[in-house]
């Protein structure tokens, strides 16, 4: 763990020195989260597809920016819901685009990149679950809880993101915690 | 397990790691925000396409690139800002040339002011008392040119124009 938080730091340095390794390195380690991250916030691949590439983007623009504290993650995965949030006022603007409730831009629905098979079947059962479980909720509370998986975020840290307050944080991810649980055990039992 | 608001912020507060006392039915919600969490993890987990983070990939490096090739021309105007002063000094001399023969001469010698000019740009300015000497010849240009004549001035640019050509591809310079 703690050749990891080096090897981290060591690619940010390289990263912010203009070094291309040290943003690969970065993309590597990240960018499946980040996808992940996207894929569950739009429900859209090629909304995630295009997020991730915009991430890349900012993340060469904006590391300069990034003051090491050891919490580059709650920093990269802040930009990454801000970029959600921009992205869905964007769409609400665009009339007939539909991408961000699950349907692609010519109404037809999410294909996944590749076919999966034996236990990638199942993982990706549980992942469309999950994500039909996690559109049940409000927008603010799913985002809060990807935030809390994907981005490693404390309930401080998503409550300045969300300007709530820390109370409230908590009892939103609690309860929207429960209900994820429940949804995906009666879709199992169903 | 209903908690108050004030009671789910000692919560948060001890899951991100602050010592907190937590009562009983505190502890209780803890411990099952922490179990959710876990349960729910394994199922977030999902693998990005490799198309998706080879266009990531691209796009990251292009833009890695650009912002290469705008730091680079950025630097190159930072060097190029002494010589752009220089120029003006030439320009300076050129019209102080340019002036209609007749006139007092007790200006500087042009040499002198040219081996200043010189000494501050090589030096990168940061010499305090080639500045002096630079300001105090430029301040004497100000006023000679305030006396010169503008026709004269329109006659010779074709020559100032010379001027600032040759000293910008003298020697010393073009290594800068």
């Amino acid at each position: 763990m703690e050749m990891q938080t080096e090897r981290l730091r060591e690619d940010i340095a390289a990263a912010q020195a203009g070094v291309a390794q040290g943003f690969e390195s970065l993309l590597a380690t990240f960018g499946p989260r980040l996808y992940g991250f996207f894929l569950k916030a739009t429900g859209n691949h090629h909304d995630a597809e295009d997020l991730l590439g915009e991430i890349s983007v900012r993340l060469v623009r904006s590391i300069a920016n990034y003051d090491d504290r050891g919490r580059f993650e709650p920093w990269l995965f802040r930009i990454a819901a801000n970029m959600v949030r921009d992205s869905r006022r964007h769409n609400r603007c665009r009339p007939g685009v539909i991408s961000l409730s699950g349907q692609e831009e010519d109404g037809e629905p999410f294909m996944p990149p590749a076919p999966p098979q034996g236990d990638r079947l199942e993982a990706r059962e549980d992942a469309e679950k999950l994500a039909a479980a996690l559109k049940s909720l409000d927008e603010d509370t799913s985002r809060m809880i990807m935030l809390r998986h994907y981005g490693q975020m404390s309930f401080k840290e998503i409550a300045a993101l969300f300007a709530m307050p820390l109370g409230t944080v908590l009892a939103r991810v609690h309860r929207g915690l429960g209900t994820l649980r429940r949804l995906m055990a009666t879709s199992d039992e169903s | 397990m209903n908690l108050d608001r004030q009671q789910y912020e000692k919560v948060a507060r001890s899951l991100d790691g602050e010592s907190v006392e937590l009562r009983a039915d505190e502890q209780a919600c803890a411990a099952d925000v922490r179990r959710l969490e876990n349960e729910l993890d394994a199922l977030f987990d999902c693998a990005a396409p490799a198309a998706s983070m080879a266009s990531a990939r691209r796009r990251m490096l292009d833009e890695l690139s650009a912002a290469t090739r705008r730091r680079r021309r950025f630097k190159l105007a930072a060097r190029l800002a002494p010589l752009a002063a220089a120029a003006m000094i030439v320009l300076a001399l050129g019209l102080w040339r340019s002036r209609p023969p007749g006139q007092p001469s007790n200006t500087p010698e042009l040499a002198d002011i040219g081996n200043a000019a010189y000494f501050a740009l090589v030096h990168q300015t940061n010499d305090d008392a080639a500045l002096t000497v630079l300001q105090n010849e430029m301040e004497i240009f100000a006023a000679e040119l305030a006396n010169s004549s503008v026709s004269a001035v329109d006659l010779h640019m074709d020559s100032i124009q010379d001027q600032i050509d040759s000293f910008w591809l003298d020697e010393p310079y073009r290594s800068l």
